[in-house]
């Protein structure tokens, strides 16, 4: 099978919330040698995307987006150990977590996973994460960046609430603060004085590693 | 001026006449009342304005009765109630939960895994999880209220007690993968439930159905008809073989239900502020009573009592010629820190624009 097709399988059982079927063509990619990385962002990725567009449009209700996503998960499990491991990031330091009152963290542990496999070390806080916490565990463990994730508008202001929190403290050049989800925007970004915007998780992890010049 | 500006500022609000055992007993039957009924939708959330915490509040069936004391002499809510919780029956069933201070009790960790639904506990009502402590809280309103005000218990909705029974991704995930044992879970919790109906019933209150999980932000139409609308009859049907009267509640959206619970016999729906009580009046009203829907949090939290009153009043406008009656309340359950004032103005908005005979030109902008 080749790879194109191998990919819009995936995301078909991913939209078809058969975890089983994903669990065995992940299986299948890694045995023809596709990069795991590329598996999750050309097949995984896109299923979950085509699942968002049925649930907006009132056809998949949360049942089949949680299936669906318990499939993507079930994916990832497989890819995962099989990531490079590079250990040129080793020393950067970071802190993750989804912003209080949203509990979507697919996108956040994907970032998670990357930035492990790009040899960070990664204090993940979970999801509907008390802001303080933030602050708090950057501090404790002198990390290098602050990563804050949401998909949901109503919770966006929750991530401005965290910088605020670090200027009020006069430590807010101590961190860079790296922000992304859906409704996130390079706008947002400079509007509440984030260090950095990205689409995804690869390219996040890129942009931490090139912002402390290694890799 | 206008009248919303008067209020606090001068204006008299007429005073009830009736009790409100007498309001609500007579506007059931259709005739002549002072005013249209309104109750302040609280519980455990209440607490602080007995000075107790909310942990408190959930093991002490006086503090309960507390609450509801302060609650009916202060403003003369035209309804005195204990709720189960959304979590009470689940606990009783093996759920762990968290308590705290200041917040609202949450789910720590599930009774059970829908692959172990055969170990799914019958409940003894009067020893298991905190159903004591809520029958002797109902007991002890029933004895000092009773006689003055209508009285009512909560019974968590069969759906929504599943949730915190499995935890509710596992719910809506078994609605997909495990339905067979959904199925199974949602007969024990029927049976549990009607054990706890019973004894209500013969206390001679009321029950109110809340019900969160059924809300059509979760699941759709098909999946409502599958798993809880055929449990929940179950729960109804044998309320109203024993003689007793319930309502429903579901937060959320709960249009694309409607059709249904015309059908279900309850008594009374109360919607949340995110539907329209024009529309309820029009689907639902020809069969039971309709109650509603000032915004909790943006109105009765955060607003000031002009705000109240001018929500308030849009309700009544809408709901006050319901054909099975309406009562002014909140959309859902207030929030903890509710100022009073705006308690006060919620009753007092029944008292000036929900007065009989209705004056109509008051209830336009
Ligand atoms: C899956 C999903 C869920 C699942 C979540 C499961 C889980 N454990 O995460 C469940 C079913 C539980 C759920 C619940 C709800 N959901 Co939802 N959900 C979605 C859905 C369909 C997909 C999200 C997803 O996982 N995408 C896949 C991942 C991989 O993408 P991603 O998260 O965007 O992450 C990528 C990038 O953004 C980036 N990234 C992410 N984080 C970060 C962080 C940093 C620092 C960086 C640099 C990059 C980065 O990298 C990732 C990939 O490379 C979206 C629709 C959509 N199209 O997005 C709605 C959506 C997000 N949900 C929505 C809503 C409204 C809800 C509910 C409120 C529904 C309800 N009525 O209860 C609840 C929310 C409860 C709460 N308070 O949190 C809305 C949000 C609307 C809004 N206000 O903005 C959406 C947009 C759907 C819609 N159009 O209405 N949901």
């Amino acid at each position: 099978m080749e790879k194109e097709k191998l990919f819009q399988e995936i995301a078909e059982n991913v939209v078809e919330m058969e975890d089983e079927i994903v669990e065995e063509l992940c299986e299948k990619s890694l045995e023809m040698g596709i990069d795991p990385v590329e598996t999750i962002n050309g097949g995984l990725i896109p299923g979950m995307d085509k699942v968002g567009q049925l649930y907006e449009d009132g056809e998949y209700f949360l049942p089949e987006v949680l299936t669906a996503s318990f499939a993507l998960n079930t994916g990832i499990d497989v890819l995962k150990p099989h990531i490079k491991q590079e250990d040129d990031g080793g020393k950067i330091k970071v802190v993750i977590g989804v912003v209080e009152g949203d509990t979507h963290d697919i996108g956040k542990n994907l970032v998670k996973i990357m930035g492990e496999s790009g040899g960070f070390q990664v204090f993940d806080l979970g999801r509907d994460v008390p802001l303080e916490e933030f602050v708090t565990v950057a501090k404790e463990n002198n990390v290098d960046f602050i990563c804050l994730s949401t998909l949901m508008t109503t919770t966006m202001g929750g991530m401005k609430t965290v910088i605020d929190m670090l200027k009020e403290q006069g430590i807010r050049d101590n961190f860079k603060v790296i922000i992304g989800g859906g409704p996130i925007s390079q706008k947002f970004a400079d509007e509440i004085g984030a260090d950095a915007y990205e689409t995804d998780a690869s390219s996040a992890v890129r942009r931490m590693k090139a912002m402390k010049g290694v890799g | 001026m206008d009248i919303i500006s008067r209020y606090l500022n001068g204006l008299e609000v007429p005073k009830d006449e009736l009790t409100s055992l007498e309001r609500t007993t007579l506007y059931g039957k259709g005739q002549a009342v002072d005013r249209i009924p309104c109750c302040l939708d609280g519980g455990e959330t209440m607490s602080y304005l007995i000075g107790a915490g909310i942990d408190e509040y959930y093991f002490s069936s006086e503090i309960m009765c507390n609450v509801e004391e302060y609650i009916h002499e202060k403003f003369g809510s035209d309804g005195a109630g204990i709720s189960t919780s959304l979590r009470g029956m689940a606990e009783a069933m093996g759920s762990e939960i968290k308590y705290t201070r200041n917040n609202v009790a949450q789910l720590k960790k599930p009774a059970l895994k829908l692959s172990e639904v055969d170990n799914a506990k019958l409940v003894d009502i009067d020893k298991d999880g905190r159903l004591p402590v809520i029958l002797d809280a109902v007991r002890k309103v029933k004895e000092r209220l009773g006689d003055k005000v209508s009285v009512s218990a909560s019974v968590t909705g069969p759906l929504s007690i599943a949730a915190m029974v499995v935890g509710t991704e596992n719910l809506l995930i078994g609605m997909i993968k495990k339905p067979q044992q959904v199925h199974q879970l949602m007969e024990v919790i029927v049976e549990n439930n009607n054990r706890l109906i019973k004894r209500l019933v013969e206390m001679g209150v009321g029950i109110g159905f809340p019900d969160p999980v059924s809300s059509t932000a979760l699941i759709s139409v098909e999946q409502y008809r599958k798993f809880s609308l055929p449990y929940f009859k179950r729960n109804v049907d044998y309320v109203k073989s024993l003689g007793g009267g319930c309502g429903l509640h579901i937060c959320g959206t709960s249009r694309k239900l409607w059709e249904d619970l015309r059908e279900t016999g309850i008594g009374a729906f109360s919607l949340d502020n995110v539907e329209d009580l024009e529309e309820a009046k029009r689907v639902l009203g020809g069969k039971m009573g309709i109650q509603g829907n000032v915004p909790p949090v943006d109105v009765m939290k955060l607003g000031t009592p002009h705000d109240v009153l001018r929500s308030a009043r849009e309700c009544i406008r809408k709901g006050w010629d319901s054909p099975n009656g309406f009562t002014l309340t909140s959309g859902c359950q207030m929030p903890a820190g509710t100022p009073e004032e705006n308690m006060q103005a919620l009753m007092d908005a029944a008292r000036i624009f929900g007065r009989y005979p209705l004056d109509k030109s008051l209830l336009e902008d």
